[in-house]
């Protein structure tokens, strides 16, 4: 395989050569732009029959494109992965104490729910990227609250935000605010 | 070569950063053409032939985005409705083939994209990507990992700033080329060498990463 730099090199020449059919040698230098949507099969069609009948560009493009969608994801707005991966994320305030409480408790309901399959943690809330998510505190009684904000993760004691948070959607106001003043 | 401004909704040049979805079909002057053994007479029937000859090709496309079979069906079915839709209008035998993996691609990268979208807003995914092992997964799922977009991430980090800054453009800003070109004073051609050569290497990152599993 060339290098990117080589591969980049002669890519006008490639491109003006496109009457001519197409090699894997000169479609490979194309391919970030194809996963760009610079090049279509409107625009190329040499390349895009290329494409139609070479597997190993087809696969190459497809780790180009499997790159952009990655790159999309890491852009901040609405991504399953990062969702998935807030739980794991660097978390902001008293790190240390946040963090460790937020796995003690998760673990605690983890185990809880272990007999009984793996049900989602009750999500109380949502607004935007922010979530409230319940989760068993050392008095059954009085639940603890995780908040999931984009890649932040806090926990919540319910004392600490004066008693205004409760099982209702307008109660994620509270907490919210308390978030953005860490 | 041709930057996706060629779009012909000009308002949505600056914010749509996505690539061209709409495959154009290919167009020449000859009306009836023989492709892949048959002849394309600009009727449903022939259409109906082509998707049946090529069914095994883009399905195979398909699979390179996305490995559960169920949802390869899916999107076979959609592209086999645009080509029967669409296919009066191709008259370049040349281009069919090209123009079929356009769409097959393209409807592969709509559905990844919108189940992020779904995952993303109903919390489907708070399991689904955490797993540590890659088997069985499909590439895409083995890419959006976190660990593999924390690796692109940090790949993207490491490009030289001029490389890093025009991805960041398209990417996040959703510019084309053409204004990228304008922000940065810089040559759309120099736009574009500066992304191909940034891709490029963010891929060989990836190939690193990965090996040659696909």
């Amino acid at each position: 395989m060339r290098s990117s730099g080589e591969s980049c090199k002669d890519m006008e020449t490639v491109a003006s050569s496109a009457a001519l059919p197409l090699t894997c040698e000169d479609v490979e230098p194309l391919l970030p732009l194809v996963a760009d949507g610079a090049i279509m099969a409107s625009s190329d069609p040499a390349v895009f029959a290329h494409l139609s009948r070479c597997v190993e560009c087809q696969d190459s493009l497809a780790r180009h494109d499997l790159i952009t969608l990655g790159l999309e994801c890491g852009r901040g707005t609405v991504c399953a992965v990062r969702s998935a991966a807030a739980w794991h994320y660097r978390l902001p305030w008293p790190a240390a104490t946040a963090a460790g409480l937020a796995v003690a408790l998760l673990g605690a309901w983890a185990l809880q729910h272990a007999a009984g399959g793996s049900a989602p943690a009750p999500v109380l809330a949502q607004r935007a990227d922010t979530q409230v998510i319940s989760v068993p505190g050392p008095d059954p009684s009085r639940p603890y609250y995780v908040v999931v904000q984009g890649d932040h993760v806090s926990v919540i004691d319910p004392q600490a935000v004066d008693g205004a948070i409760s099982r209702d959607s307008s109660a994620v106001h509270p907490v919210m605010r308390r978030i953005n003043t860490h | 070569m041709t930057d996706q401004a060629a779009n012909p909704e000009p308002s949505e040049r600056s914010t749509v950063r996505l690539p061209e979805r709409q495959a154009s079909p290919p167009v020449m002057s000859s009306t009836a053409s023989t492709v892949a053994g048959f002849v394309l007479g600009n009727s449903q029937d022939e259409a109906i032939a082509l998707l049946t000859h090529e069914e095994g090709a883009l399905r195979r496309v398909m699979q390179r985005y996305v490995r559960d079979a169920s949802t390869v069906d899916d999107i076979y079915q959609e592209v086999s409705l645009k080509v029967l839709r669409r296919l009066e209008s191709v008259r370049d035998p040349a281009a069919v083939r090209g123009w079929l993996f356009q769409l097959a691609r393209n409807a592969c990268l709509d559905y990844l994209r919108r189940e992020d979208r779904r995952k993303g807003s109903s919390n489907e995914a708070l399991n689904d990507h955490s797993a540590v092992g890659d088997l069985g997964r499909s590439p895409s799922e083995q890419l959006l990992s976190r660990e593999r977009i924390e690796a692109v991430q940090r790949a993207l980090e490491r490009l030289p700033a001029s490389q890093r800054e025009v991805i960041r453009l398209r990417i996040d800003e959703g510019l084309d080329h053409e204004a990228i070109s304008a922000r940065l004073g810089i040559s759309r051609q120099a736009v574009e060498v500066r992304l191909c050569r940034g891709r490029a290497t963010l891929k060989e990152q990836l190939d690193a990463i990965i090996g040659g599993e696909l």
